[in-house]
C-alpha cells in the first residue's frame, strides 16, 4: 500500500517531468518575472548594453533559483521529498479564500465544501441502492424488479454533466426554485447561523440532487447483483432444508455474506467522493477538490497537480487500509 | 407401514425452451431403517428427486403432481410454515452433493450445528452445543472442530460435519445426494464406512443417491434404478444387482470393470434422451439392444418379475 502512495506520487512526477511541461512552465515563470524585473530596472540603469547584462545575470540567478540549470530528474525529487513530508509547497495559480497561496491551505479550505456536496450525495446513493438493491435482489424476475433495472440502467447511462444542466435548466430558469450554482447568496448579510445554514441546504439540493440521480443506478445495480450471487450458494439452500426462518436465511446467510463486498464498494465509494465530482463541480460553481484538481491542470499548476493526486492517493490508501482491517472482523477466512 | 411413500410424483421444470419432465410419474417406499439406493446417470432426475423430497426444488421446477407421505403427513399439500417448522430437517434432512460449499463460511462448525436445535426444539444452548459435540464424535470428529470455520476443515471432515448435520435432529429419513462424489477414493471409502456405521448403529433410514452402482451395492437394502426421469427398475438390491432385468440396468452393470473377470467392458451406445421431448413409448428404446415394435408405440407399465422386483419393461 506504502508502495503504490508513493509510486503514483513518483509516477506523476516522472511524467510532468518526462514530458518537458516542468521545464516549460518554469521558463514561463522565469520569463515573466525578468520582464517585470527588466521594466524596473530599466528605469535606473540607461545604458542598453548594461541593462541587458545585468537581466542576463538575474536571469542565470533565477535559473539556478528554480534548478532549470539540473535536468528534470534532479530538481523533481526534491518536489516529491517535500510533498512526502506533507510540506505541499505553494500554489502558483491558486489563492485560498483567506489569501493565503499555500496548497496545504487551499486543500483544508476545500475537503469540508467537497464532502458536504459528494460525500453526502454519495451517502444518500449508497444508502438507497443498497435497499432498493436488497429488495430488488430477493424478488428477482418480477415486474418490480425488472422495472427497477430499468430505472437504474437510465440512471447509470446518465452523462452528469448533461442532466445537471437540464436541471439547472428547469429548477433554476424556469421554475426559479433553487440558485443556478455557489455554495451561498452573493451579499447575504444575516449572520445568523440558522439562516446561513438553510442558505447553504438551499444551494446544496441542486448538485446533491445531481449526482444522487447519476449515482443510485450503479449502486443498486451492484447490490442487486452481489446479492444475486450469493442467493445462488449452496449454503443457503442448505438453510432452506434446515428449516430456518426466512428471517434468519436473510440476515445470517444472505446478508452476512454479501457484506464484505457491498462494504467495499460503500468505503471506496465514500473514500473517493472526498476528491469530488469534476462534472459536477464545476456546472454548479461549487468551489470543491474537483475543481480545485480541473484548475491545477488547466493553469500547469505542478506543485498543486503532484500534492492534490498525493493526496488523493492518500485517501485511497487509507480506506483500504480501513478496509482491511474490517474484512478481519468480517470474514473469517480473512486471517493475519 | 412405510414410513415414507411417494406415489406418482412429477416434478416439471417450466424452462422457456419447453417443459423438462425431470421427474415423471416415480413411486417408491422407505420403511423404517432402510436404505434405499437412487441411481442413474446425470440429468435423470435423481437430485431434482432429492430436492422433490424436502420441497426444495429451485425454480422454475414444481410439483406438479403426486403425494409424498412422511409418516402419514403428505408433504406436497403442506402449506410452507407447517412444512419449515415440523417437516424440514426435523423428519427428512439432506447431506447434499456440494459439501465444500453446504456450510456457511462466516460462522463456526458449531454454530451452524446448534441453529437447528435451538430453532426447532426447546432447548438451552448449552444442551445444544453438549448435543452437537456429541453427534460430531459420532461422526468421527474431534469435538473441537465446534470451534472451527469451514475453510479450516478438510473436504472428508466437512463432509463429515454436513453428515453429523443431517442427524443432529434425529430425522426419520435422511437424503444424502451424492454425498461422495466431491471426494477422493481414501475419504470416499471412509464416508461410506460411516454411512453403514450410522445405518447400524442408529438404524436409520437413508435415501442414497448416486450415479455409482458400486456403492449402492455396498450399502443399499433396495435400488431403484432411474432413466430419463422415471423408475426402470426397483427392487431388492440383491435382485437388482444379481439379476438385472431392464436392459438399461444391465448395460450399466456391464460398463463397471472388473478386476477378476474375462468379460470385456461394454458401454450403452447413445446418450441419455432431452427431457423436453422425451422418445414416445419406452424412453429407453432408443438406446435397447432388445427394442421391439411396441417399444416405440407404447410406455411400459412397471411389473412384479416376482420377489418385489419390480421392472418396467415390455420384454416381461
Amino acid at each position: 500500500m506504502i508502495a503504490v502512495l508513493y509510486g503514483v506520487l513518483i509516477l506523476t512526477g516522472v511524467i510532468i517531468g518526462v514530458t518537458g511541461l516542468s521545464d516549460i512552465v518554469l521558463y514561463n515563470i522565469v520569463d515573466e518575472r525578468l520582464r517585470i524585473i527588466k521594466q524596473q530596472l530599466a528605469i535606473k540603469i540607461k545604458d542598453p548594453e548594461q541593462l541587458n547584462r545585468a537581466v542576463e545575470e538575474l536571469k542565470q540567478e533565477l535559473i539556478r533559483a528554480y534548478d532549470l540549470d539540473k535536468p528534470w530528474y534532479a530538481r523533481i525529487p526534491r518536489i516529491i521529498y517535500q510533498i512526502m513530508v506533507l510540506d505541499l509547497g505553494t500554489s502558483r495559480s491558486t489563492l485560498s479564500f483567506s489569501g493565503s497561496n499555500k496548497v496545504a491551505d487551499i486543500i483544508l479550505e476545500r475537503i469540508p465544501n467537497t464532502v458536504l456536496m459528494v460525500t453526502t450525495a454519495v451517502l444518500i446513493s449508497s444508502l438507497v441502492g443498497l435497499v432498493v438493491g436488497l429488495w430488488s435482489a430477493t424478488k428477482v424476475g418480477s415486474l418490480l424488479d425488472r422495472f427497477t433495472s430499468l430505472i437504474s440502467a437510465i440512471s447509470y447511462s446518465l452523462p452528469t454533466w448533461w442532466f445537471g444542466m437540464v436541471v439547472i435548466l428547469v429548477f433554476a430558469y424556469e421554475l426559479r426554485l433553487f440558485p443556478s450554482g455557489g455554495m451561498t447568496t452573493p451579499g447575504l448579510t444575516i449572520t445568523d447561523p440558522i439562516t446561513r445554514f438553510l442558505d447553504l441546504l438551499w444551494h446544496l439540493f441542486l448538485p446533491v440532487l445531481t449526482l444522487f440521480v447519476a449515482l443510485v443506478g450503479s449502486w443498486i445495480y451492484v447490490t442487486r447483483s452481489i446479492v444475486i450471487s450469493i442467493t445462488k450458494e449452496d449454503f443457503i439452500v442448505v438453510g432452506r432444508a434446515k428449516g430456518l426462518p426466512e428471517r434468519v436465511i436473510r440476515n445470517r446467510y444472505l446478508l452476512r455474506n454479501s457484506a464484505p463486498p457491498i462494504l467495499t464498494n460503500m468505503i471506496l465509494g465514500l473514500a473517493g467522493s472526498i476528491t469530488g465530482a469534476i462534472l459536477t463541480e464545476a456546472i454548479f460553481n461549487w468551489p470543491g477538490m474537483g475543481s480545485l484538481y480541473y484548475n491545477a491542470i488547466l493553469s500547469a499548476d505542478i506543485n498543486m497537480i503532484l500534492a492534490l493526486t498525493y493526496i488523493y492517493t492518500l485517501v485511497y490508501v487509507v480506506a483500504r487500509f480501513i478496509l482491511e482491517v474490517l474484512y478481519v472482523v468480517l470474514d473469517p477466512r480473512v486471517r493475519y | 407401514m412405510s414410513l415414507l411413500d411417494v406415489k406418482n410424483l412429477k416434478i416439471y421444470y417450466f424452462t422457456l425452451k419447453g417443459v423438462v419432465r425431470a421427474v415423471d410419474d416415480v413411486s417408491f417406499n422407505v420403511r423404517e431403517g432402510e436404505v434405499l439406493g437412487i441411481a442413474g446417470e446425470s440429468g435423470s432426475g435423481k437430485s431434482t428427486l432429492g430436492y422433490g423430497l424436502m420441497r426444495l426444488v429451485p425454480p422454475p421446477g414444481r410439483i406438479v403432481g403426486g403425494n409424498i407421505v412422511v409418516s402419514g403427513r403428505d408433504i406436497v399439500s403442506m402449506d410452507e410454515g407447517t412444512l419449515r417448522r415440523e417437516i424440514r430437517w426435523k423428519v427428512i434432512s439432506m447431506i447434499f452433493q456440494g459439501a465444500l460449499n453446504a456450510l456457511n463460511p462466516v460462522y463456526t462448525i458449531g454454530k451452524q450445528l446448534v441453529e437447528p436445535i435451538i430453532f426447532h426444539e426447546d432447548v438451552s444452548l448449552k444442551e445444544a452445543y453438549e448435543r452437537a459435540a456429541e453427534m460430531v464424535k459420532l461422526v468421527g470428529l474431534n469435538e473441537d472442530v465446534l470451534r472451527r470455520y469451514p475453510h479450516e476443515l478438510s473436504g472428508g471432515m466437512k463432509q463429515r460435519v454436513m453428515i453429523a448435520m443431517a442427524l443432529i435432529l434425529r430425522p426419520k429419513i435422511v437424503i444424502a445426494d451424492e454425498p461422495t462424489t466431491a471426494l477422493d477414493v481414501v475419504i470416499q471409502a471412509q464416508i461410506m464406512n460411516l454411512f453403514k456405521k450410522i445405518k447400524k448403529e442408529l438404524n436409520q433410514s437413508i435415501i442414497f443417491i448416486t450415479h455409482d452402482l458400486s456403492l449402492i451395492a455396498e450399502i443399499a437394502d433396495n435400488v431403484a434404478v432411474m432413466y430419463a426421469g422415471k423408475i426402470v427398475e426397483y427392487g431388492n438390491s440383491d435382485n437388482v444387482f444379481n439379476t438385472p432385468k431392464h436392459p438399461y440396468t444391465q448395460g450399466l452393470l456391464k460398463s463397471i470393470p472388473r478386476l477378476k473377470s474375462k468379460e470385456k467392458l461394454s458401454w450403452i451406445p447413445g446418450t441419455p434422451p432431452d427431457l423436453r421431448n422425451p422418445p414416445v413409448g419406452c424412453r429407453f428404446h432408443p438406446r435397447c439392444p432388445y427394442v421391439m415394435d411396441v417399444c416405440r408405440r407404447e410406455e411400459p407399465p412397471i411389473k412384479d418379475v416376482g420377489g418385489n422386483h419390480l421392472v418396467a419393461c415390455w420384454l416381461y
